[in-house]
């Protein structure tokens, strides 16, 4: 039988009345430093509100979309698209620039603001939407449709009304995690990949800021040491960007300067998102204030499961998931990176 | 869902027993395992709201990773420390705290709960939102993966 007794303190712990109450003092400084942090993110506030009225350009661009919404205060759902469009300067060799661009990424979103819980469902990329789930003759991969098609699908296929929709860019997502000052990640073993980029030397925890980390999360051809390539394709890369969304929140809620960075995040997602026409500005920033004033976040993962399909040309993955949501918590499959703990 | 009452002193004290346990188990120091066990039990605090369901799992969740920072940090800084007794069971723990860290994350939760935290598979299961044979899945996976790395000795006996 296993069993850690032998590792015990020989001597019995008792939580006495000195220990509760400083835990009691611990409790109310934590719910102090929330109130600061919201207070500072306030005075953040304060200051891009005032820079808002004189500049014109302080809102992010809008996708033209309506979002159902699902009727419900306490829990806002957001689908999150990743861009393979790089508006800033350098751009990686195989990128488009400019305009608009190709969902690489799909996440679903549902935060409880109060709480401080976030789960997060992604959808890989090749997902087959059926042609009537459409309404439409053709069958498409979900990161083929456009924005209307897709939140059409999530509430056709799984009566999932969307609060927000939010399109971030390489560059964005770049800037985001330079805003919060990089992110800390558990890599198992040294791995390149010589269509993103990416470098990794030795394994175990180790820095990422902006440039690295999204040469990681473009990376689909990762090599090891050894020379073996990876078989885990797409949704061994959906697991890494799970962790490294689960790392950058993480990043956010455990950040002591989290309200002097306020304004470079939402500066960051302004600059280089689209959102649909009912999020604005104070609505990003009231996010960011209660994510850097989490205190502890509680943050789960799942992926849409599906099985793999198609055509000779085309190869595809199906769903027969009910609840999207339904995933959350059965953790990745082998992952390359993790959280540091 | 209706918001819980506030935690009652000996609710606390309960739950600060499971939080000292997982961090005496890792770092092995009192001073250390009671500081872990207070900023557990105060986080849970804060946001009783949602954790008073399953809170004994939520402190040991947050002390494991609480004192799994501690052990990081002081690898690399290692302190003189005459006052501490000899731990006779450094190695082990050290050794364990390195060996859980390459646990995939779903392995290392149950791991922690069942082993450091001594719950009971019924209270992991609730806590996970999954079911029993799941949380025995885990675990016992995680005990593979952990005996890989670690003396048999240090896991308390052949299964």
């Amino acid at each position: 039988m296993t069993d850690l007794s032998h590792l015990d303190d020989s001597r019995p712990f008792v939580a006495g009345p000195g220990f509760l109450d400083a835990v009691g003092r611990r409790a109310r400084s934590l719910r102090r430093r929330r109130r600061v942090v919201r207070g500072a993110a306030g005075g953040a506030f304060a200051l891009v509100a005032a820079v808002g009225v004189l500049v014109a350009a302080w809102r992010p661009d809008t996708v033209d979309v309506v979002t159902p919404g699902d009727g419900r205060d306490d829990v806002v759902t957001v689908l999150i698209a990743g861009t393979d469009t790089c508006t800033g300067d350098p751009c990686p060799d195989d990128t488009r620039s400019g305009d608009g661009g190709f969902a690489d990424t799909l996440m679903l979103v549902r935060a409880r603001p109060a709480d401080g819980t976030i789960d997060v469902v992604s959808l890989p990329r090749d997902l087959w939407v059926p042609p009537g789930d459409l309404g439409g003759t053709d069958g498409r991969k979900v990161s083929a449709l456009d924005t209307t098609q897709r939140l059409a699908y999530l509430a056709e296929r799984f009566g999932l009304g969307v609060d927000h929709y939010v399109e971030l860019d390489m560059t964005g997502l770049v800037e985001l995690v330079d805003a919060v000052g990089g992110v800390d990640l558990d890599v198992a073993e040294p791995v390149t990949d010589q269509g993103s980029g990416l470098r990794v030397d030795r394994a175990g925890c180790q820095p990422f800021d902006g440039r690295r980390l999204l040469a990681l999360l473009r990376s689909r051809h990762l090599r090891f040491g050894d020379g073996r390539t990876d078989p885990t394709g797409d949704l061994g890369r959906v697991a890494r960007q799970q962790q490294v969304v689960d790392a950058v929140l993480r990043r956010m809620a455990a950040d002591p300067d989290a309200g002097g960075r306020l304004p470079k995040l939402v500066a960051a997602v302004i600059d280089h998102a689209r959102v649909d026409p009912s999020l604005d500005v104070a609505t990003l920033v009231g996010w960011g204030r209660e994510l850097l004033a989490a205190d502890a976040l509680e943050v789960r993962v799942g992926t849409l499961p599906v099985t793999p399909g198609g055509t000779e040309t085309q190869a595809w993955l199906t769903s027969d998931a009910a609840d999207p949501w339904a995933s959350l918590g059965a953790g990745s499959t082998s992952p390359l990176v993790e959280t540091c703990p | 869902m209706t918001r819980a009452q506030p935690p009652t002193d000996d609710e606390l004290a309960a739950l600060a027993v499971v939080a000292y346990r997982v961090a005496f188990r890792l770092t092995g120091v009192r001073a250390d395992a009671e500081d872990v066990a207070q900023e557990a039990v105060a986080r849970a605090v804060v946001r009783w709201g949602s954790v008073a369901g399953y809170a004994e799992a939520w402190v040991a969740r947050v002390a494991s990773n609480l004192a799994l920072g501690l052990l990081r940090r002081r690898a690399r800084r290692p302190i003189e420390s005459p006052s501490h007794a000899p731990d006779p069971f450094l190695d082990d723990r050290l050794d364990l705290a390195s060996a859980l860290r390459r646990l995939p994350r779903r392995q290392r939760e149950v791991v922690v709960l069942r082993y450091l935290a001594d719950l009971s598979e019924r209270q992991v299961a609730d806590r996970l939102g999954c079911s029993t044979g799941a949380v025995k899945t885990h675990a016992s996976r995680g005990l593979a993966s952990l005996r890989v790395h670690l003396d048999v000795a240090t896991l308390g006996g052949p299964e």
